[in-house]
């Protein structure tokens, strides 16, 4: 499945795997409920570890890091573990997500 | 939009217009980010990091602001050292005091431990960006109040102080 937008790009190229790319500003952490669906049944409903690559996402607001943050929690709630595909050459990401850590012990944030 | 100096200049937006094309939030924070810094060697990615911060001002005044048909500002103005950004809007008065005391325990509490009880705050989405803000890339930020306009709404202003090496 592929959600593609003027401004960014879902897509699940495995069961177990998710990549966005491109800018996501959406306007509240509830509109990301929509777009970010697909990956909310993938950890609840994978068994091995899920991912979620963002190493192409450029621009993320507080409001999607808030999303990512419950994206977390609901595999902390499911016990799922999860890895996340950062690119620390993109400032948010390197400054801001290695605190999403903190939140589950089974998260794995790599730099790719 | 306002130009004034070479290193110094504002904008001013009605937050009723950014909600009906959300777009321009984002589209406005680049813009401001690319006169601001102007890419080479030495700035790196600072394009990018002045672009989130300057997106997370917009959207919360939009979001959070009083009085949304009349126009905000946002200055930018920086020296060889350090860039600033001023964010003057409206707040009714207990939404200022609450925005007071947030950004005073977020000063306060270096981890972001409790993330999850951020998660519940009413101005969450804030809390992360100055968290970042104040933590990450060592921003000093200051609020204000400059004057009661009206009986029920306070201007507020949101100063807020960045080393631009931190930004690199």
């Amino acid at each position: 499945m592929i959600i593609k937008t003027e401004n960014y790009t879902i897509e699940n190229i495995a069961e177990d795997k998710c990549k966005i790319s491109g800018t996501m500003r959406l306007p509240s952490p509830l509109s990301y409920d929509q777009p970010f669906n697909s990956i909310s049944v993938g950890i609840k409903e994978q068994n091995t570890c899920f991912i979620i690559d963002i190493s192409e996402l450029e621009y993320l607001n507080s409001s999607g890091i808030t999303a990512l943050a419950r994206l977390v929690i609901l595999a902390k709630n499911e016990n799922q573990e999860i890895k996340l595909l950062m690119n620390e050459e993109i400032p948010w990401q390197n400054r801001s997500l290695r605190s999403l850590s903190s939140l589950w012990k089974k998260l794995t944030i790599i730099n790719i | 939009m306002k130009t004034m100096l070479e290193d110094q200049f504002n904008i001013s937006f009605i937050p009723t217009n950014m909600i009906s094309c959300w777009n321009r939030t984002s589209l406005s924070a680049n813009f401001c980010s690319s006169i601001l810094t102007i890419p080479n060697e030495k700035t790196g990615n600072a394009h990018n990091t002045i672009s989130t911060l300057t997106n997370e001002l917009i959207e919360f005044c939009i979001k959070y602001g009083a009085n949304k048909t009349t126009p905000y500002d946002v200055s930018f103005s920086k020296n060889k050292e350090d860039i600033f950004i001023q964010l003057s809007f409206y707040l009714i008065p207990s939404q200022y005091l609450q925005l007071k005391s947030f950004i005073s325990a977020i000063k306060k509490s270096k981890k972001l431990h409790s993330l999850e009880s951020l998660l519940l705050h009413p101005f969450t989405e804030l809390g992360i960006s100055l968290h970042s803000l104040i933590h990450e890339f060592n921003g000093k930020i200051n609020i204000s109040k400059k004057k009661q306009t009206q009986r029920d709404i306070t201007q507020t202003v949101i100063k807020i102080k960045l080393n631009e090496k931190e930004l690199y």
